[in-house]
């Protein structure tokens, strides 16, 4: 019994075989810089990549709107900043002109006519537009969130994005609050303050107590609209962070992907040098074995 | 001395002669497939009487090295062989069609569309939203058709490489011709055997067969005592004697039930590449196919779920929460191609899903707002920015119900599988070179030993040329001396 040729030709050839198949295998990996090609090269690791990827696009999305929330917010803290304004200005101007005492009929319309400019001012700041849409408006397809003469045309809900996991749909963020949350409701909204101030201070001879009643109904009004600038200004606060949490994630996740998928090109390269080698040793000692017969020395 | 030294001296010549013959057919010999090494069997001549040395050498037969265990662990493992290539090969090319993880695969295109979504959820009017969303609905459509065509393909592909075999080039019909010439050889056999010829080439010849057979089928075989050999695959007898059955396929790749069946209709489960290509037609690819359609169902079912409950920007109502309403109602998103405004989950709803065509030509009409309900104040039929709705369907990138982790497992299990199947190959082939090497450490041809054969059996001859020489001069001194 003895080894036949035929087998000693058939075993080079595999083992030659087996080693370019593995020398392939490494050179795709370094050409294409990833260590996962296809499902096969590593099952686990191939469904960990695509569900990190997927968390990854995820985490993404919920960055863009956080972005998207953040432009909202910073719009409404800017809107509501303004309103404030334009709010102690009127209480001011009220207040001065109850203290003046008894003025003629010239100053008293003067005063309206200052008044009916911020309220001017204060209407076009409750129409603020991002992106063409009011807002203040809630979620109403309105184009306007109130009218030329302050009644609101929005809706009581208030818009939102998804900004994280959680229950539903996940975690939202409010984009900004309500007109009525900011302006007032109804009789008791600012404009309806200031339009009614202004016709008593236009008529010229407005009384202490309206002037008193409408800063009453003033101060309630600066109160509401302090209340919503706290809303917004706390959702921008925590919209910043969740961003800033995402952000931490997002890279984490890229980098646990990425770990998994690209080549370690060190690792590589080593074990192509070392299959290089032994494919070389493997094919000198095809050459050496193959044509070594008895007959070479006879 | 006596005057048969002359005949003793030639009968080695003839035995050496043989020798050398044989190791000369050996060498011949050395690559071919199927070939076993032969030995010279002598046997010495008895002398006559109690005086007389013997009377030389005679060459009883001439017979093959072979080795009954080896060579039916050799076609075992050829079989086995033929069927683990053949799946590995299968899996692979499976593996062509699900490029992941990159970015062009259908993980990356469900990432892009939930992402449309989000975006739509933040500006649920924005025309260039909702368009995106309708071209990256169809676009996952179409991908997930492509994908269910192309196992389709590899499946009719698989199909015509079996053939039918008859009158084609397919694997059947080459083990059918292998099958008819198996027992061809066996009636050369037995008929040589009994004449007492010598049949070792017909036997190379039908070993060679029986080799290729066994990649086809997977086939076990069994000597009868004239001779003939005996094969037999998945429980059906294919040859005795000089019969040979002729198989035929039966059934097809679509209607996933390709099947192998004898001339006369007996149904046979063989193994090896042909068994392989069945089990992959019949099983492993409406497996995939049917886990591809999951992720087709879970994706057209949810979506269609939350259109049916929601409502568009412009308050039109989606068919569930419609009631009275009289005016446009939604259409469903994804429906079956060629219905146009259902969609029936099946176990092939991949190669038919598409996005519905009312909404193709109407990005506009996706329900991006809840229904009326205690949360909001949406009214059916007026227009409304709220976007729940929008956000629970981008919120489907997480389900884990949903098409992406469906399409997770299917990968998953691809991969497992195709990773197994290399892993079995390679094994196999191992054994299969295993036991070609045991069966070839009988049989096979080793150069140097039949070198020695030859240089001994040379020897051998020139000392019997010598001792004819020696005993020729002998007689002729002794004539000289008469």
């Amino acid at each position: 019994m003895g080894v036949a040729d035929i087998t000693l030709s058939q075993a080079i050839t595999q083992q030659l075989n087996q080693q370019e198949l593995s020398i392939a295998n490494l050179e795709e990996q370094m050409s294409s810089g990833r260590s996962l090609n296809k499902p096969s090269d590593n099952p686990a690791a191939v469904t960990q990549v695509l569900q990190l990827s997927s968390q990854a696009s995820q985490l993404s999305n919920w960055q863009a709107n956080a972005q998207t929330a953040a432009s909202w917010l910073g719009m409404g803290n800017n809107a509501l900043n303004s309103v404030l304004d334009d709010m102690q200005g009127a209480r001011t101007l009220i207040l001065q002109t109850l203290n003046q005492g008894t003025q003629n009929a010239t100053t008293y319309q003067a005063a309206a006519q200052q008044l009916q400019g911020i309220n001017a001012d204060l209407l076009s700041t409750a129409n603020t537009q991002y992106e063409g849409r009011p807002i203040f408006a809630g979620t109403s397809a309105s184009s306007q969130a109130y009218d030329a003469t302050g009644n609101y045309l929005g809706n009581s809900d208030t818009p939102n994005v998804v900004i994280g996991s959680g229950p539903g749909s996940g975690q939202t963020a409010a984009l900004s609050v309500p007109g009525p949350s900011v302006f007032g409701t109804g009789a008791a909204s600012v404009f309806n303050t200031l339009t009614t101030v202004i016709g008593q201070l236009g008529s010229g001879t407005p009384t202490a107590t309206q002037l008193d009643a409408a800063l009453t109904a003033l101060d309630a009004n600066i109160s509401t609209a302090e209340q919503a600038s706290a809303v917004l200004g706390n959702g921008s606060d925590q919209v910043a962070a969740v961003s800033a949490s995402l952000t931490t994630q997002l890279t984490s996740v890229q980098n646990t992907q990425a770990g998994l998928e690209d080549v370690n090109v060190a690792t590589v390269t080593t074990q192509l040098d070392s299959e290089m080698t032994n494919y070389q040793a493997a094919m000198w000692a095809a050459s050496q074995a193959i044509p070594e017969t008895l007959v070479h020395f006879l | 001395m006596s005057d048969f030294g002359l005949s003793i001296a030639a009968s080695g010549l003839i035995a050496d002669s043989a020798e050398l013959d044989t190791a000369s057919n050996n060498l011949s010999n050395i690559n071919t497939a199927g070939y076993a090494q032969e030995v010279v069997n002598l046997a010495p001549e008895a002398a006559a009487g109690p005086l007389e040395a013997g009377r030389g050498v005679t060459v009883a037969s001439v017979s093959a090295l072979t080795d009954a265990v080896y060579e039916a662990a050799n076609v075992a493992a050829e079989g086995v062989q033929g069927a683990a290539s053949t799946t590995n090969q299968v899996m692979s090319s499976i593996e062509a069609v699900f490029p992941e993880p990159s970015s062009d695969g259908l993980s990356a295109q469900l990432a892009t569309f939930w992402g449309d979504l989000s975006t739509l959820a933040a500006n649920p009017n924005q025309a260039g939203a909702q368009q995106t969303v309708a071209a990256d609905a169809s676009g996952l459509a179409d991908a997930l058709n492509t994908t269910s065509t192309q196992l389709s393909q590899l499946g009719a592909s698989l199909q015509s490489e079996v053939g039918t075999g008859l009158g084609d080039s397919g694997t059947l019909a080459q083990a059918n011709a292998l099958l008819s010439q198996v027992a061809q050889l066996n009636q050369g056999i037995v008929a040589g055997d009994a004449a007492g010829q010598n049949v070792n080439a017909l036997g190379d010849e039908r070993r060679s067969a029986v080799d290729q057979l066994a990649g086809f089928l997977g086939i076990s075989t069994s000597t009868a005592p004239d001779g003939a050999l005996t094969i037999n695959s998945g429980g059906v007898q294919l040859v005795s004697g000089n019969v040979a059955e002729t198989l035929v396929s039966t059934g097809s790749a679509a209607t996933e039930n390709l099947g192998i069946a004898t001339s006369s209709g007996v149904p046979l489960q063989p193994g090896g590449s042909i068994g392989a290509n069945l089990t992959a037609v019949d099983t492993t690819l409406p497996g995939y196919q049917s886990q591809l359609s999951a992720v087709a169902n879970a994706l057209a079912g949810d979506l269609n779920t939350l259109q049916a409950n929601g409502m568009a920007a412009n308050g039109d109502p989606g068919s569930a929460i419609a009631g009275g309403f009289t005016g446009t109602v939604l259409p469903n998103i994804f429906v079956d191609q060629g219905s146009g405004s259902t969609y029936t989950p099946t176990a092939t709803s991949a190669a038919t899903i598409a996005v519905s065509p009312t909404y193709l030509s109407d990005p506009s009409l996706i329900a991006t707002a809840a229904a009326p309900g205690p949360g909001n104040s949406n009214v059916i039929g007026a227009a409304t920015l709220d976007s729940t709705n929008a956000q629970a369907m981008a919120a489907l990138a997480g389900s884990t119900t949903g098409p992406d982790t469906l399409y997770q497992s299917l990968i998953g299990n691809l991969g497992t599988e195709a990773s197994n199947a290399a892993g079995t190959s390679t094994a196999a082939s191992n054994l299969a070179t295993t036991a070609a090497s045991n069966l070839a450490s009988i049989s096979g041809v080793n150069q140097n030993q039949q070198e020695v054969d030859i240089l001994s059996a040379q020897n051998a001859f020139q000392a019997a040329s010598q001792a004819i020489n020696a005993i020729n001069q002998s007689f002729q001194s002794l004539l000289q001396a008469v």
